[in-house]
């Protein structure tokens, strides 16, 4: 079977969490779009719409989630209802702008083209408890991540830190050029000894980006 | 463009041209000029790489004139790789140059009766039609270098590689961008064996001392155009995402909703697909920088700018930027996940002249056989290199996924009429698997693309919500797509401003009207679809195609596809619903 070592476990480990926190000047903060695109956990009460998600709990504009995101995945399937399908422990909720193609068309929220790809669109109606504490794993795309990753970003994110070092490891001169300050747990840390740690497999990291 | 040029290959002392009258093709540009010449004057039942073939290369509508992103040039013939008729088209410079010289079409006819190579100049002077052997297996871009020392940095260039010498199924058409360099490719159904198989490398057409196409009516033109390019500007897919990503902006997207097809489409997500992604590709072209590097136009007159320009670490010019379909066939159905190894594979397609979808979708289903580990990309270019040279090896794989299955004895084989699928699982997009099956093209995604045919009503009105639409919806679609791009010229990427904006669809429209003195109406646009339909069908008919033809691979069926486990479930009665209207 396909490989699946770097998805996201749906119960994470929180007894252990590092703190990263990483320092750039406004002007000059690399990408981390491949963190916002294979997903972090954030905390959630769950048992409720996808709407109410992410406007109430994330805070997110009504306007922006209804016009802005334009194909939203539940657990890697299509969306077309943000207010019946609802946010369970564990969920996966990906978010991304208007795509090309006809899959693009095809995968938008109540396109026109929504039957083409009707075999996947989300239809449950599992019953679930609502305002149960749980976690929820959100990906970002494209021109979401790109505006909304900055501020998940700032108030920090929870990843696993293998990932991390994987990422740490494969950056070059520039990204530590511009990193001007990093601490873990508190502790100011150098390029090499941030990417020499050897992270256990189940740790996780809030990765925090400050900008100034 | 009120002439065609007529090339006979194979006339008696050596090849001859001559030019005509448009006659019945009045008013045909494109796949519409393509598929009408093609269906009438090529014998359905001919060898593709016979002398009573015919390759049909034709600008779009409004191609050479000011209509913004109007530059696609259509390839037509009878396919090596289908055995039925085949549209191919492709970007670059050409289209709008052959439109300004004054040419609705060239028609390469005939073939040599030695194996000799012809390369053909096109100016306002004339036509010249030289023997050339110095070219013979250069690939394509020692073939534009070689043009550009010859005719000067203006011209631009259509040319095989070494796979359309060797008559191979995969074989592309390279048109060469405004860096002149050879990147834009006819890609599918063997277009350029039928181009080797006239004994022609390559042709140069320089307008120099041409002037623009006028329209008939050039304040309501101009004002359509202005309109026509606030509207792509404004729409979030042709205004934001497609210059900043690229189409592989899809990859990160489709691979979550479980159609991202991965190692010869055995699972629909592929677990580091992120390193190859529109987003990492974006980055990694943005951190090199260089000329072009992550938003870049592939002819003058784009305004949406998809493209860009990938350098390697060193900084040192690669490829253009490769597109999602191409990331998919050598990265995630190989199990790849290396841009610069992808990236290479690129360069190599189009300098060989291949088609990266068919090279990719081969080289999976020759891992499968055991020819290589999936995930190894120095073997995948080690195989494509071998393309290249015209190894045993090489032949077969050259010759594309289906006769590469048949060789090397694979069940798992994804094509349809012989062409091999692109990027997206027709189990977990099944209106997408309708087009697949159906079109007249074999297995092609950009056969129904996401035109308005919400505003076309080419086929009554669809619920969108419910599941028995598909049928209509893929019918509807490929329509559409035949008229309101391929058949003008257009790029295929302004679909989602005419699907989301009535009034740029009508723009669109307007333009067509007033450059060429008509009164179009949308129902006209659909009429025109629907009569390329009929000429494609009606040829693929004659060279022995039945509705078993409109079929995907039985283990589409059967074979439950990861992590949706969904099987195709659309009915061939069904399927042979869709040309009925």
């Amino acid at each position: 079977m396909n490989q699946t070592s770097n998805e996201l476990q749906l119960r994470p480990n929180t007894s252990e969490v590092d703190q990263l926190v990483l320092s750039f000047t406004a002007k000059q903060v690399p990408a981390f779009s491949q963190f916002l695109g294979q997903g972090f956990y954030v905390t959630a009460c769950t048992g409720i719409s996808i709407k109410a998600f992410f406007t109430q709990q994330l805070e997110m504009n009504p306007q922006y989630l209804e016009e802005r995101v334009q194909t939203i995945l539940l657990d890697g399937q299509p969306v077309d209802d943000t207010d019946s399908a609802k946010v369970i422990n564990g969920s996966v909720l990906a978010l991304s702008a208007a795509l090309p193609g006809v899959l693009g068309a095809t995968l938008r929220k109540g396109g026109y083209y929504a039957a083409m790809r009707s075999h996947i669109t989300y239809t449950s109606n599992l019953a679930c408890e609502q305002d149960q504490q749980g976690w929820v794993i959100i990906k970002l795309f494209n021109l979401i991540a790109k505006e909304l990753g900055p501020l998940f970003l700032a108030r920090g994110i929870l990843i696993q830190a293998t990932e991390l070092a994987d990422f740490l490891q494969r950056q070059g001169s520039v990204f530590w050029r511009l990193c001007r300050e990093a601490t873990l747990n508190g502790q100011s840390q150098t390029a090499q000894n941030l990417t020499d740690i050897q992270w256990p497999a189940d740790r996780l990291v809030h990765l925090q980006i400050q900008t100034t | 463009m009120d002439k065609i040029l007529r090339i006979n290959m194979g006339a008696d002392g050596g090849p001859q041209f001559s030019e005509e009258a448009l006659g019945d093709y009045a008013g045909l540009g494109g796949r519409a000029l393509t598929s009408a010449l093609i269906n009438k004057e090529v014998p359905p039942l001919c060898h593709p790489l016979g002398a009573d073939n015919k390759l049909v290369i034709a600008p779009g509508l409004l191609s050479g004139s000011a209509a913004a992103m109007s530059g696609r040039m259509s390839v037509g013939c009878k396919s090596p790789l289908t055995g039925g008729i085949k549209e191919s088209n492709a970007g670059g410079q050409a289209s709008q140059v052959l439109a300004r010289l004054g040419y609705a079409a060239i028609v390469l006819e005939g073939k040599p009766a030695e194996n000799k190579l012809h390369k053909i100049s096109i100016t306002k002077d004339g036509v010249k039609i030289v023997e050339d052997n110095s070219l013979c297996m250069l690939g394509n871009y020692d073939t534009v270098d070689k043009m550009k020392a010859e005719f000067g940095e203006k011209m631009c260039c259509i040319s095989i590689g070494p796979a359309g010498e060797m008559k191979m199924g995969a074989a592309s058409i390279a048109f060469s961008d405004m860096e002149q360099r050879p990147t834009r490719h006819a890609g599918r159904g063997g277009v350029g064996a039928v181009m080797g198989s006239k004994g022609v490398k390559t042709i140069v057409l320089d307008d120099a001392g041409m002037k623009m196409r006028s329209p008939k009516d050039p304040d309501k033109f101009k004002a359509a155009n202005k309109e026509w390019v606030a509207g792509l500007r404004k729409h979030p897919v042709t205004g934001e995402g497609l210059p900043a990503y690229g189409t592989n902006v899809l990859t990160n997207v489709i691979n979550e909703a479980g159609g991202y097809p991965t190692k010869n489409f055995m699972w629909g997500q592929f677990d580091t697909c992120s390193k190859i992604s529109g987003e990492t590709q974006a980055e990694t072209e943005n951190t090199r920088g260089g000329e072009g590097s992550a938003t870049h136009g592939c002819h003058r007159g784009c305004i949406i700018r998809c493209s860009g320009t990938y350098y390697d670490k060193d900084g040192h010019y690669l490829t253009k930027q490769p597109e999602y379909e191409t990331v998919w066939a050598h990265g995630g159905n190989c199990g790849i996940d290396d841009l610069d190894a992808i990236a290479m594979l690129d360069r190599l397609d189009d300098d060989f002249g291949l088609d990266t979808i068919e090279m990719g979708a081969t080289i999976a289903v020759a891992m499968e056989a055991g020819i290589a580990e999936f995930g190894d990309a120095e073997a995948a270019i080690n195989l494509v290199k071998e393309v290249g040279q015209g190894t045993h090896l090489g032949r077969i794989l050259g010759n594309g996924a289906e006769v590469t299955g048949k060789v090397l004895g694979v069940e798992r084989v994804p094509t349809v009429k012989g062409q091999a699928m692109p990027a997206y699982d027709p189990r977990a997009i099944q209106g997408i698997g309708v087009t697949y099956a159906t079109s007249t093209m074999g297995a092609d995604h950009t056969a129904g693309y996401a035109v308005a045919t919400n505003i076309l009503s080419v086929g009554g009105s669809v619920d969108p919500l419910k599941p028995e639409g598909q049928i209509e919806l893929s019918r509807n679609l490929q329509i559409a797509t035949a008229a309101a791009t391929d058949a003008t010229g257009m790029c295929l990427f302004i679909s989602f401003a005419i699907l989301d904006q009535p009034e740029t669809f009508q723009a669109l429209i307007d333009m067509i009207n007033a450059f060429h003195g008509l009164s179009l109406t949308a129902d006209d646009i659909s009429e025109m679809g629907k009569s390329i339909l009929k000429n494609e069908r009606d040829f693929n008919a004659r060279a022995g195609f039945t509705a078993e033809h409109d079929r995907l691979p039985a283990y589409f069926l059967n074979e439950k596809l990861p992590p949706h486990d969904v099987t195709f479930k659309v009915k061939d009665e069904e399927l042979d619903q869709v040309f009925n209207w």
